[in-house]
């Protein structure tokens, strides 16, 4: 009747572990002690007389699925589903950085060449929108590429990375702070060819400097908007294809959240150090590195403040966290124009009050922006890169079994 | 077959009982209560494991991990001093409810 070559049982239950093991829910144990479950159950079934293949279909039915199993397990391992969760959104963070400055520079040539073309305020406005969005969506193309065609590469580089995770940790937050400066240093070879340029376009009359940048403020609440409209967008999208969607749509989710609480805190997390530093702007030099040193630790202060903050409001309000996750999931328009709202509101209200502690423009002189640069270097690379190989090597202790 | 609402309510307290005979593995568990109600209560089988985890992070039961005499390791679940005392409890309020129902009724129905 059967062909035992046909059916290899410790084949079967391989597979069935790796497609488990990307789930968060299920640690390497869990999964050891459901596989003697599995195993049992098979064998008693092909007592009773059972073809082995017909055997483990039934014996895996009887288990549950591999959502069931997850929703279940998950309720027990909260704590590592949300690891996960931070795990990913720590890339996003990081991304962040890395988007935000290959996107910048792209819109800052356009800026400067239609400056030199003598466009119009409004259309120099539109056309930086417009290159911010291709170079970010065409930076995302290229690392979904990576990610679905070439993942053995992330894969390699993640078990590299968690064999030596200082080193790796170092070459992280180093090879990020080049894609940083890259930019930054690239505008400025390019600065005589603006001054050429400059000097050879159409001179802008000085009041459309005003006008510009008033659009480009403009298209920066536009870019915030669009950014935080995705994330409803997105966990509609992932929880549509739930049932054909690979994990890494699901991680993506995350990412992407990554990417919009970077953005969206960075002014909130940056400005008490700015505001100390500019308050010690007038102070002798060796006073002012001491405000910088102390703006660090305001700065990490608040950071660690808002997060936790996030955490506790989730935390403790699990019915609302859900209806808001619902009705982003059910109803993506509805949930995208609440939470774009929601956060203009925080946004604008902070915004007014800095203007109300702060009149006016303050400088924070030379010292002090070195100070501001490392605060935002600590805690937007240095510690989203160590916390992410901590919980990276805490997940692969947990999944000590795993090989494909 | 039983409810999935008293199925639920039910699971710590079986598998309490059943722990208190002797220690035991998922499975056998399964396979006990299967054989004690005539396969009328069924428990979907990859939902014990989380009541475990649970019931061992509450401090109920204790697990260990070991060979079985046929060699393949096994995960054995046994009760601690705290699932006694919660076996206990789980008893009089069983046995209230069982009561309450007998009077109300006045049949036997085997509860116990």
């Amino acid at each position: 009747m059967e062909n035992p070559a046909q059916f290899d049982l410790n084949d079967r239950i391989r597979q069935w572990r790796i497609e488990l093991a990307n789930s968060p829910a299920l640690g390497g144990r869990d999964l050891d002690e459901l596989e003697t479950h599995l195993r049992d159950s098979f064998e008693v079934l092909r007592a009773r007389g059972v073809e082995a293949r017909e055997a483990f279909e039934m014996a895996l039915r009887r288990l549950g699925t591999s959502r069931e199993l997850e929703a279940e397990f998950a309720k027990v391992n909260s704590s590592w589903v949300w690891s996960e969760r931070a795990l990913w959104v720590l890339c996003g963070v990081l991304g962040a950085n890395l988007l935000g400055s290959f996107a910048a520079f792209f819109s800052n040539v356009v800026l400067n060449l239609s400056t030199w073309k003598g466009l119009g305020p409004r259309m120099i406005g539109c056309l930086q929108f417009i290159t911010y969005w291709i170079a970010t969506v065409a930076l995302i193309w290229l690392v979904v590429q990576v990610v679905t065609r070439r993942s053995h590469w992330l894969q390699r580089a993640g078990e590299v990375a968690l064999k030596k995770p200082v080193w790796a940790g170092l070459a992280l937050i180093g090879g990020l702070e080049v894609l940083q400066v890259l930019p930054r240093h690239a505008m400025r070879w390019l600065e005589p060819l603006w001054q050429h340029l400059a000097n050879t376009g159409r001179s802008l009359p000085a009041e459309s400097h005003t006008v510009i940048s008033a659009w480009l403020v403009w298209g920066f609440f536009l870019t915030q908007a669009l950014w935080v409209a995705s994330v409803p967008l997105m966990a509609a999208y992932v929880w549509r294809k739930r049932s054909q969607s690979g994990v890494w749509l699901q991680r993506g989710l995350w990412v992407l959240i990554g990417v919009v609480v970077a953005r969206l805190f960075t002014g909130l997390i940056l400005e008490p150090s700015s505001v100390l530093l500019a308050v010690s702007y007038s102070a002798p030099p060796l006073v002012q590195h001491l405000a910088g040193l102390a703006s660090i630790g305001l700065c990490l202060g608040v950071a660690a403040g808002t997060l936790l903050a996030l955490a506790k409001t989730v935390s403790k309000y699990p019915a609302q966290w859900e209806w808001v996750s619902r009705l982003c999931r059910e109803r993506p328009l509805v949930g995208a124009i609440l939470c774009v709202s929601a956060c203009a509101a925080v946004e604008t209200s902070l915004y007014f009050v800095a203007r109300m502690v702060l009149p006016g423009q303050l400088g924070i002189g030379t010292i002090g922006s070195s100070w501001l640069r490392a605060s935002g270097v600590l805690v937007y690379v240095v510690v989203p890169t160590t916390l992410l190989l901590w919980l990276a090597r805490r997940r692969q202790a947990r999944f000590p079994a795993v090989t494909s | 077959m039983l409810s999935k609402e008293l199925v639920a309510a039910s699971t710590t307290t079986l598998v309490l009982s059943i722990l208190s005979e002797g220690e035991s593995y998922g499975y056998a568990l399964i396979q006990r209560v299967q054989e004690l109600s005539d396969g009328k209560i069924e428990w979907s089988e990859g939902m014990l494991y989380p009541v475990l985890h649970w019931m061992q992070k509450q401090e109920l039961i204790e697990s260990e991990w070991r060979e079985s005499e046929t060699g393949r390791k096994r995960k054995y679940y046994r009760l601690c001093k705290e699932g006694r005392r919660a076996l206990e409890g789980e008893r009089r309020e069983w046995n209230t409810v069982h009561s309450t129902l007998t009077k109300l009724w006045k049949t036997q129905p085997s509860l116990t």
